[in-house]
């Protein structure tokens, strides 16, 4: 859309006159009169870039067969220049307008599209033979239109048979607009002195060797005086089609739904002609989408530099290339697989996340360590407790520099967290007969109910490091009191106090060895495991720092005087007012805004809502009703 | 719910003593309460709590409501913050004029009775007004925070208004407004936390569990209504009624409401065919079978379509991007409940973002069912993930490795059959609520339990990470 409809003005007169050369001009060969009707110049496809030197793409070659039969001369004309140029409009997104179309387009689809009654059928298959057979002695000319859409539609009326007439003259037949179509009886009254309409033929200009004359399309239209265009073609008794006319007959002439599905297999049992068949049938098809689409629209992918994969990926696209992949991620090459960074199904201990890689090996290690340490219990279990957390602030592609992500989802309510970074050094594997399990080797544990599950069994603490470190979870996992991701907005103070009690307990209960896990029954009550809450020491309230985003300082201080004083209230919670439609980094200031104020207080705002509200008024009892 | 009674014998939940303890571990939005499954000693301790241990910052909090909220304080006592969302506090309060009102909603009365009555023969009470006056009646208050936009405040209001009389849908019982505060009052459901209750929970009480929580989608459904968080926080169960309430309409939408274009998957399966055969992938295949790489600046419009939910729940028409979503995407969060219970793992999915949990749906699925449900769509799914095998794994096999058992029990296996049914790719072929309620598993429940009892060490090692389960993106309520 790079090259939007050039308005007639005395500048364009100036591109003709700096004579660029014919690759400045986009649609030169695409011209009809250059091509004949071999319309749907690939002009890009010679120029794809091949990154990382890789071998051409299958497509390409076929392009490359595709220009050997008589096209050649046409793509050596490109120059890079032209390359540019389709590039850029290539990558531009689509107006809103075209979007308009595009959805236009499907809703007429829509109905043609779902099994209609056959009668149905056989009116808009009829309105199709007519209009193919019409097709071809149409001429049109493209009035107001983005230059790619003006391409596109070049093709597509081409390949239906029809002419584009690059100039506006007698010889058109159609006009098509993207402005509004003047009413009649405007035309009647511009209709005044010049009625014959001057134009050069461009054809004939083109012959005689000027095909950069193409520049002149705007130009010519300006040259018609004052007049606009739609009226001249109104006083010739041209029809003037709506873009979106067009684009709806086309799609539905075109409707393959019905032409070339349930079209032909009706053809077929009313034993028309056998060369209706299914192959043949899906091979002209495919070369008439090519016609119909072009280079654009059939390879939306050439004009674009390519990353390529090198390790593991998952790739999600759109199988007409027409919108970003809906999702699309690269993991670094590992040895094993089992040491992909990808989310893994892995053999968890029971109870847990199986997506979710034996945490922290710390963990486990420091389990097993306790039971080797018996006497030492009490210093291991805070240790445990005191394990430096990892530090949650390291931007996600940061982590481990594995993974490259695109795309990334961009849901609101997404709330992406920041991975840890694992830092310490790998621990020694406790015991090497302990190997994580991926998905693959997904065997089920054999164990009767009855048995105990960690024994031997636990995805130990491999020291490599992690998988999916990705998770939020798994940094909860690791950092076992620190703030679920929404815990600033979210949780209670006891509910945290209840956190680390079961952690502490948690961990020494291993000590007690209770650890073999779940019996059919009769599983050991452990009732001391949990304290009543709000008697967390003030060694666990430590650990809360690593929660306090902003002012710690304070928080820390004022817990040590007030613990149960929750850090929440000194973080300003930052948010989106959907009302004001503004960000705003605390909550509470936000709401004393004057902007804010004035919206809370116009009550047109809420006038919707009250309706509502006092529709779902609490109805009194009978006997206060009348005393109220 | 007078109906369950005579269940009850059969279903009667066999509780480790380790599940008593695990209590404790309450849920967040309802801290205090007993869910009343057993009258011991613990109970006014907890009672203590909910009166004694307001937290500072909430019981500001609260006051501040009571002061920018006129006459609030005169309808209400609030007592204690009970939940927090990403919209929304929710406190629970006293109810100072309940007598004055038809309380027509209050189906639930009997049950917050019972916490405060100590003879375990809960239900054999009459209920009478000499005794009820004495009984504080709670409620939830529900503040939804005034950043919210009045329609998507009154979206939430007009689909709960919608919905009430259904059964097992949180009823609405009154909202009010004043400036930008909006606060609407919801019953006070005493429940039990699912964290608590997944590790125990027989099949015959996942029975229980899934029927109450699909007999609501029914309802919402039945209303061409998407809850779209449908997830065990969202669900309040009540293990000793065997009934639970679906809060939290926050997300939900109508059917249709937000249709851009047509998703490929509402057409036929013959237009989707030859759609797909036509498309520019089946044209352009890449050479090697597997895309080679992808777009660098990639200035494509962005696939649009409503994602809302929770992570982990999120049906794969969701993670696709369909723009044609159902009250089918209900029916899969049903199904990941239903697997963790059966799994015996919590949370099953992870799913720290789309792309993580569409890997993690794919190594169970494989890719060729994978690629199947992409295509329904109009995607192409591609992958060279080691761990990603082409077929996949069966349900039944999952369940067992998951659990670590060796066999599952019949009427395990009849619950696999179900979860078959949920977790299916395609949503037109996953099970309505209406179709759900009707499987044998319910129809023609195969009582053959064996009790799983969860461990205690156990339940209190992991409750540490669940409670991120919390902080999810829409935790609502």
């Amino acid at each position: 859309m790079a090259t939007v409809f050039v308005p007639p003005s005395p500048q364009t007169s100036l591109t003709m006159a700096t004579r660029r050369p014919l690759a400045n001009v986009p649609n030169a060969t695409n011209s009809p009169h250059r091509a004949g009707l071999l319309p749907a110049k690939r002009s890009r496809s010679t120029h794809m870039e091949m990154p990382y030197g890789q071998p051409p793409p299958k497509k390409q070659v076929m392009d490359g067969m595709d220009y050997e039969t008589g096209r050649s001369v046409i793509s050596t004309t490109q120059n890079t220049d032209s390359k540019l140029f389709a590039r850029r409009s290539n990558n531009a997104t689509p107006s809103a307008f075209e979007k308009k179309l595009v959805a236009a387009r499907e809703k007429e689809r829509q109905p043609a599209a779902k099994p209609v009654k056959v009668e149905n059928m056989d009116s808009i298959r009829q309105w199709q033979r007519h209009y193919r057979k019409a097709f071809p002695s149409f001429v049109f000319y493209f009035d107001s239109m983005p230059e790619e859409m003006r391409r596109k539609c070049s093709r597509q009326v081409i390949a239906l048979g029809a002419r584009e007439e690059k100039f506006f003259s007698r010889l058109v037949t159609h006009v098509v607009t993207s402005r509004t179509i003047p009413p009649e009886s405007a035309a009647v009254e511009t209709t005044s002195g010049d009625s014959s309409v001057q134009t050069v033929n461009p054809s004939l200009l083109e012959r005689n060797g000027e095909p950069h004359i193409h520049t002149l399309k705007n130009e010519t239209r300006r040259d018609q005086g004052t007049k606009d265009i739609l009226q001249r073609a109104r006083q010739m008794g041209m029809k003037i089609w709506a873009l979106e006319k067009l684009q709806r007959m086309i799609a539905t002439i075109n409707d393959s739904d019905i032409c070339n599905g349930q079209y032909d297999n009706i053809l077929r049992t009313k034993g028309a002609s056998a060369a209706h068949g299914k192959g043949e049938n899906d091979l002209s098809r495919v070369l008439r989408q090519e016609l119909l689409n072009g280079p654009s629209d059939r390879d939306p992918l050439a004009s674009m530099e390519m990353l390529m994969f090198k390790g593991p990926f998952i790739y999600i696209h759109d199988m007409n290339e027409k919108t970003k992949p809906v999702l699309v991620r690269e993991y670094s090459r590992v040895a094993r697989r089992q040491d992909g960074a990808w989310p893994q199904f892995r053999s968890a201990p029971l109870g847990k996340c199986p997506f979710i890689d034996e945490p922290p090996s710390r963990k486990e290690y420091d389990r097993h360590r306790l039971r080797q340490l018996q006497k030492e219990k009490k210093a291991a279990a805070v240790k445990a407790e005191a394990q430096p957390k990892a530090p949650d602030s390291a931007p996600k592609t940061a982590q481990e520099g594995q993974t490259t992500e695109v795309a990334k989802p961009t849901a609101q309510h997404e709330e992406r967290v920041s991975p840890p970074i694992q830092q310490d050094t790998p621990k020694p594997p406790v015991d090497d007969n302990l190997e994580r399990k991926s998905s693959e080797s997904f065997i089920p544990p054999h164990f009767p109910r009855t048995g105990p599950f960690y024994t031997g069994h636990e995805p130990a603490a491999s020291g490599v490091q992690p998988s999916n470190m990705t998770s939020a979870i798994r940094s909860q996992m690791i950092s076992s009191t620190a703030a679920a991701p929404g815990a600033k907005a979210g949780l209670s103070k006891e509910v945290h106090g209840l956190k680390r009690k079961v952690l502490e307990k948690g961990t020494g209960a291993f000590t007690a060895g209770s650890m073999a896990a779940p019996q059919r029954s009769a599983a050991v009550p452990m009732k001391d495991n949990l304290n009543p809450p709000g008697k967390s020491s003030v060694s666990h309230n430590e650990n809360q720092g690593h929660q306090d985003h902003a002012g710690s300082k304070r928080t820390r201080d004022e817990k040590d005087a007030q613990q149960k004083k929750p850090e929440r209230r000194r973080d300003p919670k930052p948010g989106y007012c959907e009302n004001c439609r503004d960000k705003f980094d605390d909550f509470e200031e936000h709401t004393l805004t004057r902007k804010h104020r004035r919206f809370a207080a116009n009550s047109t705002n809420w006038a919707e809502l009250d309706a509502l509200l006092s529709e779902i008024q609490r109805p009194l009892k009978d006997e206060y009703e009348y005393h109220e | 719910m007078s109906t369950l009674h005579g269940a009850q014998g059969v279903f009667e939940l066999q509780r480790s003593s380790s599940f008593h303890e695990a209590k404790r571990l309450k849920h967040q939005i309802a801290p205090e309460e007993d869910d009343g499954t057993q009258s011991r000693g613990d109970t006014p301790q907890e009672s203590d709590y909910d009166e004694e241990e307001v937290d500072e910052s909430v019981r500001e909090d609260m006051v501040k409501l009571e002061d920018t909220f006129p006459g609030i304080s005169d309808r209400f006592r609030l007592v204690n913050r009970i939940g927090e969302g990403t919209f929304s506090t929710v406190y629970k309060a006293e109810d100072l004029h309940y007598d004055e009102y038809k309380n027509d909603w209050d189906i639930f009365s009997r049950a917050q009775q019972d916490n405060y009555a100590s003879p375990p023969s809960k239900r054999r009470r009459v209920e009478g007004a000499s005794v009820d006056r004495k009984k504080p009646r709670f409620v939830a208050l529900k503040k939804i925070y005034v950043t919210s936009s009045p329609l998507r405040i009154q979206n939430e209001l007009e689909l709960l208004h919608d919905l009430r009389g259904c059964g097992s849908v949180c009823p609405l019982i009154t909202a009010f407004r004043h400036q930008d505060q909006v606060v609407a009052v919801l019953p006070y459901f005493p429940h039990t936390d699912f964290r608590i209750q997944y590790r125990t929970f027989m099949v015959a009480d996942m029975r229980h569990y899934l029927r109450s929580l699909i007999t609501a989608l029914n309802s919402v459904h039945g209303h061409e209504i998407l809850h779209r968080d449908i997830k065990p926080t969202n669900f309040l169960y009540n293990p000793d009624l065997k009934e639970g309430v679906l809060v939290d309409f926050g997300l939900a939408e109508r059917q249709g409401s937000e249709y851009t274009s047509p998703c490929l998957c509402t057409h036929q399966s013959y237009v989707r065919r030859s759609r797909i055969l036509s498309s520019y992938y089946s044209k352009n295949p890449p050479a090697s079978g597997v895309s080679a790489g992808y777009p660098k600046n990639d200035s494509r419009p962005s696939r649009r379509a409503n994602r809302a939910g929770t992570r982990g729940f999120r049906a794969p028409e969701v993670l696709l991007k369909c723009t044609s979503q159902t009250t089918k995407i209900d029916m899969w969060s049903v199904g990941v409940i239903l697997l963790t219970l059966l799994g015996r793992r919590f949370p099953f999915f992870n799913s720290a973002d789309d792309i993580d949990a569409m890997i993690e749906m794919s190594s169970i699925f494989g890719t060729r069912r994978m690629k199947t449900a992409a295509a329904m769509h109009g995607q192409i799914f591609e992958t060279n993930i080691p761990t990603i095998g082409e077929k996949g794994y069966s349900w039944e096999k999952l369940v067992k490795w998951s659990s670590c058992v060796e066999d599952l029990t019949e009427s395990e296996q009849q619950a696999t059959r179900l979860l078959a049914g949920l977790m299916e790719l395609d949503p037109s072929k996953r099970l309505s609520a209406a179709d759900a309620l009707q499987h044998e598993f319910f129809t023609d429940p195969i009582h053959h339990d064996v009790e799983w009892g969860g461990n205690p060490e156990e339940s209190a090692d992991s409750a540490e990470e669940e409670e991120e389960d919390e902080a999810d993106e829409v935790a609502m309520l």
